[in-house]
């Protein structure tokens, strides 16, 4: 009976996590370069009622046992890599990954940090940043007065000298890439970190070695799709109730029997 | 005292323990590959020799928790590595109590490039059950990963090896070990299952539903109460006797 209890218990915690969860994806629904989170839950560990093999009251070997689960808990956020919407800015420093891959990122501290969002400027010096002033890898520099910055498919950026029109090409973007991209650490204002989980980075032009390619004047939206946010939602919101109303019959239950 | 009341007692915890299923059923209709559990109860016959008419009496007595192997609802990730089987098959995963068996196909490539689950369990390839099986292992620098319905999976152009794929004769077979794991029963041996398609893209769901779940959360907490009924109506009757031999 208290199993009960606590089972349902754990079914309310684990849809309650599920909602902060999916609250946080639709939060992000504009968020350029976002990946959407998904909780995953696993069954908890089972009690054994009756070990298999036992002897029933008739002496007969019984073959099977009866476990009896305890509930469920969360047991990973998994980040969902389905391309989000490209939009057009018209921004010629805006660019979108078409496919897989990452921009990198020179963080404060030196090390790398991993981006889809795109939105880049130019800092005073005239180096590629991201809008809040972190450098882009591997180090682009955009020189004084140009008139135009192109970049291609392949990361080939070009620029327009001023007055002879000619062009000059200053360097080349490079993405990258993991074995397993699903176990990249957020770090928030859409970065990730590479961890044991994803594997190390491996960074080539784009387009490739199965990398995207990067689309000037776009920017990628978020991967969040509202309406199956709003069904997972409403699912995780009946799925706490059920639970919920298991707790109402357990009680209930309880109340039956100290009555007597 | 009439004997009834214990045959009333135990349909009363047997439902109970129906009810402790049915929470964890209900706990777990977010659990990604989950299978729904059911309790089997027997009938026990119990009886006693003592004097000159025999008297039969009969229990209910738990049989054993059997997995609803019914197929539950794909959703699409889009993640390349989540895997769904259609059919009745099961993946074959290593752990460090032996190998165990899973719907919840959430595979990722570890950095060593071994293809786990997200609990770090080694997936199995197919093959041969009397020989070992090696894990299937992407080649570092892969970035695009298809998996074909026969479960075989590629690393851009080159097969890598196979999934594999087994099924059981009954749900039986099948002990919950938690963690949408389960455990062969001993005896049980699992075979390779040929039938079963590998669905890339999606993962499939629990197979409890709220309506199945609420459906047995209030059979089992009306049947209680109607032991309980029972229980008191046996209660009454036995008060009403000592009182009736008591005025003689």
């Amino acid at each position: 009976m208290f199993r009960a209890l606590h089972s349902a218990a754990t079914g309310m915690l684990a849809e309650q996590t599920h909602i902060d969860v999916i609250s946080h994806n639709i939060a992000n629904v504009e968020t350029t370069g976002f990946r959407r989170l998904h909780a995953e839950f696993r069954d908890l560990v089972y009690t054994e009622m009756r070990s298999p093999g036992t002897r029933n009251a008739q002496g007969q070997v019984i073959p099977t046992g009866v476990m009896i689960g305890s509930g469920t808990r969360l047991s990973s956020t998994e980040m969902s890599m389905t391309q989000g919407t490209l939009s057009p800015t018209g921004n010629p420093l805006d660019f979108a990954i078409e496919g897989n891959g990452f921009f990198q990122l020179r963080r404060p501290d030196g090390t790398t940090a991993y981006t889809r969002n795109g939105n880049f400027a130019l800092d005073p010096e005239g180096r590629l940043v991201t809008a809040e002033g972190m450098q882009v890898e591997p180090a682009i520099t955009v020189p004084q007065g140009v008139t135009a910055v192109n970049v291609a498919a392949d990361g080939t950026v070009t620029v327009t000298m001023p007055g002879s029109g000619e062009t000059q090409e200053v360097g080349r973007l490079e993405l990258a890439s993991f074995a397993n991209a699903t176990g990249l650490e957020p770090l928030g204002r859409n970065m990730y970190r590479a961890t044991t989980a994803s594997g190390p980075a491996l960074t080539a032009q784009p387009g490739n070695e199965g990398l995207g390619t990067v689309a000037q004047g776009m920017l990628e939206g978020s991967n969040v799709e509202v309406v199956t946010e709003m069904i997972d939602l409403i699912s995780s919101q009946r799925a706490y109730e059920l639970n919920n109303r298991v707790v109402q019959a357990a009680d209930e239950m309880l109340r039956k029997a100290t009555e007597g | 005292m009439s004997d009834g009341i214990y045959a009333a007692l135990s349909g009363a915890i047997a439902s109970e323990r129906s009810l402790d299923v049915v929470a964890n059923n209900v706990a777990n209709v977010g659990t990604d590959g989950f299978r729904g559990e059911r309790l089997a109860f027997r009938e026990t016959v119990s009886r006693a020799a003592s004097g000159p008419t025999p008297v039969t009496l009969r229990y209910t007595e738990l049989e054993e928790a059997r997995v609803d192997l019914s197929e539950g609802p794909l959703r699409e990730t889009g993640n390349p590595l989540d895997l769904a089987i259609s059919g009745d098959a099961f993946f074959e995963v290593r752990t460090a109590e032996g190998p165990r068996f899973t719907r919840a196909g959430s595979f990722v490539v570890g950095p060593d490039g071994v293809v786990t689950t997200r609990s770090g369990d080694v997936v199995l390839s197919d093959g041969p059950r009397d020989r070992p099986r090696p894990p299937l292992v992407v080649p570092p620098g892969t970035t695009s990963l298809s998996v074909a319905s026969d479960g075989t999976l590629s690393a851009g152009e080159t097969a890598v090896g196979r999934v594999a794929l087994v099924r059981f004769g009954s749900a039986s077979d099948l002990v919950s070990s938690g963690g949408a794991l389960y455990s062969a029963r001993a005896g049980a041996t699992p075979v390779r299952a040929t039938e079963a398609t590998v669905v890339q893209g999606f993962l499939e769901g629990a197979n409890v539903g709220p309506i199945g779940g609420m459906n047995e959360l209030i059979t089992a907490s009306r049947t209680f109460e109607s032991f309980q009924r029972v229980i008191q109506t046996f209660r009454t009757l036995d008060e009403r006797t000592a009182r009736d031999l008591a005025k003689g």
